[in-house]
């Protein structure tokens, strides 16, 4: 049973889940290898690519924009870029901000082109008015139809010009990683400062790190507050290797922690996880670890920890659910920016924590959970929107709840994680239409 | 009845206009907005009664729609988590075969029981003979018609996938409606259609199209079609330009003395007809040139590929009536061939144009197959015709449409009856040609007769045609 072809699902509590399970590839590696290779002229090959919808988004945008794609097995691509990118297409990004952003840097040297998505309620609410006032201030003619810069958005570079641009990092560092993809198209050096503070640290390393891969030097400096490109290097052909993604191995890391459970994590990678294992072993979760495997032994109990989600912004959630359980009060800091995702992970993951039966409270950048080891007693129905974080975290809830937790729109796990419930199944959980 | 009077213009036509988008682009894109389990935009859908009503069924089968304007209907689809069917509740697909055909085959993919109605126009037609392959596939079918509706009641299955075989002798639109719900099934679908001979292929393949785009696999030998189980995709689906209400502008161009006509907002269809019209006018000198960036095209007259120019109709039946139009304008001798088909649509549309334009005056003469019916039509080269009189649409607005595309070209003013059928397909035709200066007036009923008293009727009622060099 295709269980993504539902829009609600009951997940039932679990006894004990055993087994071994591979998380996905990275989308966040995936997206911005897939658009590094496109913008290089020949065949690029990316290993392990990852299969969600965010990714497959972006390589349907790259294939539109004259990219060919070979899939010579189900996770890896050969993909051709093409010698120049076509203008005035129509693209969708799906639900994906990183996909969105990136693309508005890497077609922002085009003739017209248009971002449009059928995701009104979530992308199609969220602001790129950074986005578009950097690309303004680069020549682009840019045209939003919503306020704040919302889609749909039409780009033309026919004057596009490098320079100096500074960019807000707040609410998102994917509209800084959107523009160093554009600084590596232009011929004369680009310089970039972020404006105030930058929060999503990790993700900005994964862009830099993509780039130089396919020969975009660029000259950051340390604090990551300031980058210059040279203008002379060009995108060229590269070979990459995608990682696992670290939102799927945060939320099977909770999952596995949750309840008793004996369970192996074979890994490729552990990216954007900062500061993630020690949270789990402080919290009192047994875990040993060797180069490609995590096995956790969980269903202990779990004491309250503090967390700065700043270093693993995609962690938040589920480690917040596995907090849910935990024997007191632990705080989430520093993660303002996450109100700015498929939907806002602050308030409204806490108001479906509340609806799951969990007390939680909020500040501007903090999310706190007043955690019961019994579990919530179950039964409830709690929303995603749109948000496969969210999916998930409930997931982790509902497995140690007393009578399960029914998922609305569930389906939304595929952006990140499509076998999220067929990997659940498989290491004994239990999931009904 | 409604009758306008349209004056040849003196000096070509130009301007730019827009044309409407294709209907049955737009009921694909519902049914496979409904079927999707995320969100689609359906940009620039054609609106009329038939897709209003399928809108409202599959609302009621657990669409919502989540934003709607004159350009965009934004909707979030059920997968396979369509409300569960109640009689209380009956689905209506008033007079539309399309939608009472799809939406059969749609709630067999439904918990619970549907009953389905169709209006009394629907008894008359070959439906419920057709709708064996829900039993084939798992679900349950019974007929609950009496004298003033088509009634079935469908009662869904959570096992629905095998193989069935569908007539396609008579419509297309069963095998589209297995073929769109097929996806959904929990097994995988094989279709065969046994008979030859199969009419709307490029339906057909329209359906086919869209569902691959919204990646789904469908593999097709033929007239055999095999579709895995699978998941629908969120898509911003483009409504496709209706090439056959272009045709007329381009007949316009051709008829009217030449000029440069743009089409604005004109959004290709991937369809094999579509390009296979604009090739055939390229040979009758007509060029359709598009910009892409702009998202226009530009209508111009020029000259045609060769001093004869032979057109096999058979994959473009909606334009034979317009091509019938165009003929006597052509500087080269034009044959059209294998439309005898065409005979079968709304009405004897090939006969009918051949006989209305020789009235206008035309030197357009039948042309016969080795049975010796009819078989398409050939004009000499340019001759215009005299014009005047009365022509009537006979119900049919192509007709229509293409008499007052023969009409610009002639020496007189021409009345032409059946400005009432335009909703059916170009609404806004008449603006149309306003946007491209040509003069046109209603006309009473009244008037008409007067006109026609006044013109003598010379435009050929009996006799020879009078066409002059």
């Amino acid at each position: 049973m295709d269980l993504l072809r539902y829009n609600e699902l009951l997940v039932k509590p679990v006894g004990k889940l055993s087994g071994t399970v591979v998380p996905p590839a990275a989308k966040s590696y995936s997206a911005r290898a897939v658009l590094a290779a496109t913008l290089a002229p020949g065949r690029s090959r990316i290993d392990n690519v990852a299969t969600s919808h965010n990714v497959r988004a972006m390589i349907e945008c790259c294939q539109a924009l004259g990219a060919q794609v070979d899939h010579l097995a189900p996770n890896r691509i050969d993909l051709t870029g093409p010698a120049r990118l076509r203008d005035g297409l129509t693209l969708n990004p799906g639900n994906s901000g990183i996909v969105l952003r990136l693309l508005m840097g890497a077609t922002a040297a085009l003739r017209r082109t248009t971002f449009m998505s059928p995701y009104v309620a979530s992308l199609g609410s969220r602001s790129n008015q950074e986005m578009l006032t950097a690309l303004g201030g680069l020549g682009v003619r840019c045209t939003a139809d919503g306020a704040e810069g919302r889609l749909p958005i039409t780009l033309d570079g026919t004057d596009v010009h490098s320079g100096s641009v500074g960019i807000s990092g707040r609410r998102s560092s994917q509209f800084l990683s959107g523009l160093l993809y554009l600084g590596g198209l232009l011929d004369e050096p680009l310089s970039v400062c972020v404006t105030d503070e930058l929060k999503a640290r990790p993700m900005v390393h994964t862009t830099l790190r993509v780039l130089e891969t396919a020969g975009v030097r660029i000259d950051a400096a340390p604090d990551l507050m300031s980058f210059r490109t040279n203008g002379a290097d060009k995108y060229h052909a590269a070979d990459y290797t995608v990682g696992s993604d670290p939102a799927s191995m945060a939320a099977l890391m909770a999952v596995a922690s949750v309840v008793e459970s004996d369970v192996v994590i074979r890994h490729s990678g552990l990216e954007e996880l900062d500061g993630v294992l020690r949270y789990l072993l402080d919290a009192g979760v047994a875990i040993t670890t060797d180069e490609s495997t995590i096995r956790i032994r969980g269903g202990g109990e779990l004491r309250p920890i503090d967390f700065d989600g700043s270093k693993a912004p995609d962690a938040v959630l589920p480690l917040a659910a596995l907090a849910a359980h935990a024997h007191g009060t632990s705080r989430f800091s520093n993660i303002e920016h996450l109100r700015y995702k498929e939907c806002d992970r602050i308030s409204d993951f806490r108001r479906e924590l509340l609806n799951a039966g969990v007390e939680a409270d909020e500040e501007r950048d903090a999310l706190i959970v007043h955690g019961s080891p019994k579990g919530v007693p179950g039964g409830s129905v709690v929303r995603s929107h749109y948000d496969h974080a969210v999916v998930m975290a409930m997931s982790v809830i509902a497995l140690r709840s007393g009578a399960g937790l029914t998922i609305q729109d569930s389906q939304y796990v595929a952006q990140t994680y499509p076998d999220f419930f067929n990997d659940l199944l498989g290491l004994g959980g239990s999931v009904a239409s | 009845m409604t009758t306008i009077r349209v004056s040849p213009p003196s000096s070509g036509v130009s301007g730019e206009v827009r044309v409407p988008t294709s209907k049955p682009h737009t009921q694909r894109a519902i049914l496979l907005g409904l079927l999707a389990n995320a969100p689609s935009s359906i940009v620039d859908p054609a609106w009329s009664s038939e897709s209003r009503n399928l809108l409202g069924a599959a609302t009621e089968l657990g669409l919502e729609v989540l934003e709607e304007d004159d350009q965009c209907l934004v909707v979030i689809g059920t997968g396979r988590s369509l409300t569960v069917g109640s009689a209380d509740r009956p689905l209506s697909a008033d007079g539309s075969g399309f939608n009472f055909r799809t939406l059969a085959a749609v709630a067999c993919l439904r918990r619970g029981t549907t009953v389905l109605e169709g209006n009394a126009s629907m008894l008359a037609r070959p439906v419920l003979e057709h709708l064996r392959f829900a039993a084939d596939l798992g679900a349950r079918i019974e007929d609950l018609s009496d004298s003033r509706h088509l009634r079935i009641r469908v009662t869904g299955s959570r096992r629905l996938g095998g193989d069935t075989e569908v007539d396609n002798r008579h419509s297309s639109q069963v095998l589209t409606a297995v073929l769109l719900v097929a996806p959904m099934a929990d097994r995988p679908v094989r279709v065969r259609c046994p008979q030859d001979g199969t009419v709307g292929e490029g339906y057909v393949d329209l359906t086919v199209e869209m569902m691959r785009a919204h990646r789904v696999e469908v593999e097709r030998d033929g007239s055999r079609f095999v579709v895995q189980p699978g998941s629908y995709q969120s898509q911003i689906y483009r409504v496709a330009s209706d090439f056959t209400a272009l045709s007329y502008l381009a007949g316009a161009v051709a008829a009217g003395g030449g000029g440069s006509v743009v089409v604005r907002d004109y959004s290709p269809s991937s369809l094999s007809s579509e390009a296979e019209f604009l090739e055939v006018l390229r040979h009758l000198g007509i060029s359709a040139v598009r910009d892409p960036l702009a998202g226009t095209l530009r209508l111009e007259r020029g000259t045609p590929a060769g001093p004869r120019i032979e057109i096999d109709s058979r994959n473009i039946p909606t334009v034979v009536p317009t091509l019938a139009a165009i003929a006597p304008y052509v500087d080269a001798e034009v044959v059209v061939r294998n439309a005898a088909h065409v005979n079968n649509h709304k009405c004897r549309r090939l006969d009918v144009m051949i006989s209305e334009l020789f009235r206008l005056g035309c030197d357009i003469s039948p042309t016969f197959d080795s049975r010796g019916l009819v078989d398409g039509f050939s004009t000499p080269g340019p001759r215009k015709p005299t014009g005047g009189g009365l022509l009537s649409s006979h119900g049919d607005h192509r007709i229509f449409m293409s008499l007052t595309t023969a009409a610009l070209g002639a020496r007189h003013r021409t009345a032409v009856e059946g400005a009432q059928h335009l909703p059916a397909s170009f609404p806004g035709y008449l603006q149309a040609l306003a946007d491209m200066g040509v003069y046109w007036e209603h006309s009473s009923p009244d008037s008409d007769s007067e006109c026609d008293r006044r013109l003598g009727r010379r435009s050929g009622t009996e006799g020879q045609p009078t066409a002059t060099a």
